[in-house]
């Protein structure tokens, strides 16, 4: 399921910064405090591909979605749409933009309007992207929608009111409302964190149906990991405002590199483990005003080393496009008996195959 | 998949049509329907009034000062005009001046608001200080002086007045609205879909207002009515155009009231008060007709809260603790039972004398010791339970049958459902404490960690020393891993996982025997979660209480139970020791659950899911609850309830399914 070379991306991140000013301080101090929510972050998105963006509340991984979106501007970076930097962050360039990359929310029975019935809600899209059809097309249209997202016969959805419907049923809603723009790339920020357990599995097999059957790109963010090893080619962990760890989802997943990445999962409730090893960690995510030098993970790292407080860590290739910042991948002697101590089990047996093709 | 969601759609087919039926029924409450009445009156008197006159207001005649008669229904004034008259020519002035003033003045609220709002930065801070600027201005002075510089301009005038000094309240609560909004979701959805930002405020921000639009429309019609007769009183406005507050003018120039000449001002007085009170009981039924989901909520509320029946009183008598025995590990063997819950059902009371189970015929024993995880999807019923269980569930949740049997340290059974409320007081708490969801929401903003603590100490143990009690906050602080100097923080200084800490130190402040907690970790990380997770476990075999954990997070509840027990549709469908669940789980909603989740460990295995969606509880599938989303359902599922079935497992233990694959009378020989 990794994407093969030949691929392009159809829409990039490179190098994105975002800092948002932050509130309080002192006025008469010159630099204005800003909170870190993404730093130098790069991220590409292949169409027919789910990149699946893991990491914790406060990561930045919902701010790298809606940067994607442009529904901020970026502070530094650019994004790159089939190749080319775009930056459309308000006007027709933006409703262009939009045309091409569509947001799913979180919350179902948050993302609708509640006095607006789910034809009013979907006519409203539809007319956006497709003011050139008549009006009979474009209701026809949001019934074609709604059958897409499998909520048959449309007449019973068209005339509900949001709160009538169970949150799966929304989130379907909502995927149609993003479908009406026919965009080549979907970012979904937590698609299926609020809904139940029996339902998830159905919205996210839509969401790959879809990916698939269109040849469109999805960004899936979400701070389950497991889900990511199921329904992602390729996965991307982010810690504290940086993208710490990239790879084919298998990869990530069995053979997490990054410390924090072995925290995640060892973390995650999972009965197929048997007896778990007990986590010892009580750390949390830093400040994002004052970030800690050097790796931003260092403070909670049990194998955290000198260079690791003062020095960010490069990108280590481990083969396979499977890259982390983590300075245990460094090519020294220090760094590898730091590694052996760790659940790290290279596969294939070389942990730094710099070429394979 | 498809047909399974066609049906839960046919399911709540009712629901468009009950909310229109709604905007009837609110029509058919007492009060609102009063005021509408009453509003109306006055409207369609404001209209053709002039036209129903019998007199001419100001036409003079001989009858002077006559009390009402056939002839005169209001009597008449000093002049002999005819009061009834002058009554129905002043209704149109009167509610010209207010729905005019409160046309203009609404308009302006909104446009500024929802503009200051909306756009925000510069635009906002400087409609806001206009608005700040017009509400700082006196209004009354104001308006006597403006109303005495524009006598002549009639109705026109009084508008302008009111209007001007009126606006900006509405434009503050508005722009506070909208701000609140802007951040919503269905905002940003709506950006994201690429809409204009002119078409986002009229669908999205103004459409969502209405009810506070409309409440202050009427506020302003109201206010403006009173403030037109009060200058009309004064004699401010042009005293030869008639209306209320004209005629009170003249009743009062000709000192009506020294005369007894009562008909004069009280027709005009009831009059204004009346159309008051008209429009504030529109005013309160007001957010009914506008938000679509209050229009179905809170009917049973009020019936519920008569209908809570009065248990038996047990005689007040406090028993001395008696201190427990040592901890023992729990074992699956174990029959030392602490809480029994019996046949426990929970209704949910409608309007109509209509009720819904959300918990129904459930029940479990919980022995000493033992982690016992309640599993169930939302509407499951599961946390009405622990609510039940603890007897805080609020109106329109009622316990309408069943028992709860807690045994005491003593061996004594006490029925929880039988204590009055100075020792449902003591059993909670003291035997049975609960720690909720949402931290934030649950621990008091305004209180340091260590002070809410030790209120709860406080609130059982009065006649603990001070010193005594900070000593033993700042144990259960070391307790649940928070540093001790965090214990004047507060809620807000910590994060996430240190407030659920918190939480669990409160709910282990007077060493309970069972803690139930209602999704403690939900909210939290996983990596978090993990944290608190075990640091629940190392306090429980520390100081030997039981566990009821409810969470939805099936993987997780495996890991920490020893005994799982899963809930669909207010009921439970199967009971079993945690690991016999994890390697058989029984019943076909619990093999759908496990199949729907995705591993992180060993090879990746085929995830199935389950088709459909949750029953609505308002109107249950007939017998199975499950049966419309089972793939191994047969034709009695759809008639009987099955009841709990007890299998034997691979371990010798037993497991409960309630499931009819498992009667040997009525089932087809499908597999086990």
């Amino acid at each position: 399921m990794t994407v093969p070379d030949s691929v392009e991306p159809v829409l990039e991140g490179v190098d994105l910064t975002k800092h948002f000013a932050a509130r309080g301080g002192s006025p008469f101090r010159r630099h204005k405090r800003v909170v870190h929510a993404v730093d130098g972050v790069s991220l590409k998105l292949y169409p027919g591909y789910i990149t699946a963006l893991v990491g914790e509340s406060g990561s930045g991984k919902s701010t790298l979605a809606r940067l994607l979106a442009q529904l901020y501007p970026v502070t530094g970076g650019e994004i790159r749409y089939r190749g080319q930097a775009v930056k459309a962050t308000r006007g027709k360039a933006f409703r262009a933009y939009a045309s091409k990359v569509q947001l799913i929310l979180q919350d179902p029975f948050g993302s609708f309007n509640p006095v607006a019935s789910i034809l009013r809600t979907l006519q409203r899209a539809v007319r956006i992207h497709h003011a050139d059809r008549s009006r009979a097309h474009q209701r026809a249209t949001v019934d074609d929608l709604l059958r897409q997202v499998s909520l048959v016969p449309p007449e019973q959805f068209t005339e509900k009111f949001p709160h009538e419907l169970s949150g799966g049923q929304l989130q379907r809603v909502s995927i149609a409302r993003a479908l009406a723009a026919s965009p080549d790339v979907f970012l979904a920020d937590e698609p299926v964190s609020s809904l139940d357990v029996s339902i998830r599995l159905g919205i996210l097999n839509l969401l790959k149906k879809l990916t698939e059957e269109r040849d469109v790109a999805l960004l899936y963010v979400t701070h389950d990991i497991a889900s990511a090893r199921y329904f992602a080619a390729e996965t991307a962990v982010m810690y504290a405002g940086e993208l710490i760890e990239q790879g084919p989802s298998e990869e990530v997943t069995q053979h997490a590199a990054h410390p924090y990445t072995q925290l995640l999962i060892a973390s995650a409730p999972d009965p197929s483990r048997g007896e778990s090893a007990r986590v010892k960690d009580i750390g949390q995510p830093p400040s994002l005003i004052n970030p800690p030098a050097g790796c931003r993970f260092h403070p909670r790292c049990p194998y955290a080393m000198q260079r690791c407080q003062t020095e960010a860590p490069p990108r280590f290739d481990l083969g396979d496009s499977h890259t982390t910042r983590c300075w245990l991948y460094a090519d020294d002697e220090e760094a590898e008996t730091r590694r052996s101590q760790t659940s790290f089990t290279p596969q294939p047996p070389e942990p730094q195959t710099k070429e394979q093709s | 998949m498809v047909a399974a969601i066609n049906m839960e759609a046919q399911a709540s087919e009712a629901g468009p049509r009950a909310s229109r039926r709604a905007w009837l029924r609110a029509l058919g409450r007492p009060l609102t329907a009063t005021g509408v009445i009453i509003t109306i009156f006055f409207a369609v008197v404001a209209i053709i009034g002039p036209w129903l006159a019998p007199y001419d207001p100001s036409a003079v005649s001989d009858a002077a000062t006559a009390a009402p008669s056939a002839a005169h229904w209001l009597g008449t004034t000093q002049n002999g005009q005819d009061i009834f008259s002058q009554m129905l020519y002043g209704a149109r002035v009167s509610m010209f001046v207010g729905v005019g003033a409160a046309v203009v003045s609404t308009f302006l609220s909104v446009l500024v608001g929802l503009l200051a709002g909306y756009l925000g930065g510069a635009a906002d801070e400087l409609l806001s200080l206009v608005a700040n600027v017009f509400l700082v201005l006196p209004a009354l002075p104001l308006t006597i002086i403006l109303a005495a510089y524009l006598p002549n301009s009639g109705s026109l005038g009084i508008i302008f007045v009111i209007s001007i000094t009126g606006w900006a309240w509405g434009a503050r609560v508005l722009r506070a609205q909208t701000l609140s909004l802007r951040r919503r979701d269905f905002v940003e959805a709506a950006r994201a879909t690429g809409d204009r930002t002119s078409l986002i405020i009229l669908r999205d921000i103004l459409p969502n207002q209405i009810a506070i639009i409309a409440a202050s429309f009427l506020g302003t019609v109201t206010g403006a009515i009173l403030t037109q007769a009060g200058l009309a009183f004064l004699g401010l406005t042009d005293v030869t155009q008639w209306s209320w507050g004209t005629i009170l003018y003249w009743a009062q120039v000709s000192s009506a009231l020294l005369t007894g000449a009562w008909w004069w001002f009280v027709p005009a007085g009831l009059a204004i008060a009346l159309l008051g009170t008209g429009l504030s009981l529109v005013n309160f039924g007001i957010d009914e007709f506008i938000n679509p989901r209050l229009r179905q909520a809170g009917i049973g509320t009020r019936k519920a809260a008569r209908g809570i029946t009065k248990r038996r009183r047990a005689t007040r008598r406090r028993p001395p603790r008696v201190s427990r025995p040592a901890a023992v590990p729990f074992t699956p063997d174990s029959t030392d039972v602490i809480l029994e819950v019996q046949n426990l059902k929970v209704d949910y009371l409608g309007e109509y004398g209509s009720s819904t189970p959300a918990v129904n015929d459930v029940t479990f024993t919980l022995r000493r010791g033992e982690v016992l995880g309640i599993a169930g999807e939302s509407g499951s019923g599961k946390s009405t339970l622990a609510y039940a269980i603890t007897r805080l569930h609020k109106p329109p949740a009622t316990i309408s049958a069943g028992q709860i049997l807690y045994t005491r340290p003593d061996g004594a059974k006490v029925d929880v459902l039988g204590l009055n409320e100075q020792e449902l007081r003591d059993f909670r708490w003291e035997e049975l404490s609960i720690v909720f969801q949402s931290a934030m929401n649950a621990l008091n903003p305004v209180l340091r960690i260590g002070e809410q603590i030790a209120d709860a100490i406080k609130a059982h143990r009065p006649q603990m020393t001070e010193v005594d009690r900070a000593k033993r906050v700042i144990e259960l602080l070391q307790l649940v891993g928070i540093q001790p100097d965090r214990v004047r923080a507060y809620p807000h200084e910590l994060s996430g996982g240190m407030r659920q800490r918190a939480m669990i130190a409160i709910g282990l402040a007077l060493d309970p025997e069972i803690i139930v907690m209602d999704e403690p970790t939900t909210a939290l990380d996983v990596v978090i979660q993990r944290q608190i997770v075990e640091k629940i476990m190392e306090l429980k075999d520390k100081l030997g209480f039981s566990v009821i954990f409810i969470t939805h997070d099936l993987s997780l509840l495996i890991e920490l139970s020893d005994t799982i027990v899963v809930m669909y549709g207010g009921r439970i469908v199967e009971r079993a020791a945690a690991q016999d669940f994890y390697r058989d789980p029984r019943h076909p909603y619990s093999r759908g659950l496990l199949a729907s989740f995705p591993t992180l460990s060993g090879p990746r295995r085929e995830l199935t899911g389950i088709p459909g969606s949750p029953p609505n509880l308002r109107n249950p599938p007939p017998g199975c609850a499950f049966h419309p989303r089972c793939p191994l359902a047969f034709a009695a599922c759809s008639e009987v309830v099955p009841p709990l079935y007890q299998l034997e497992t691979a371990t010798g233990r037993t497991t409960d399914a309630a499931c009819l694959i498992y009667d040997t009378s009525v089932s087809e020989g499908t597999s086990r």
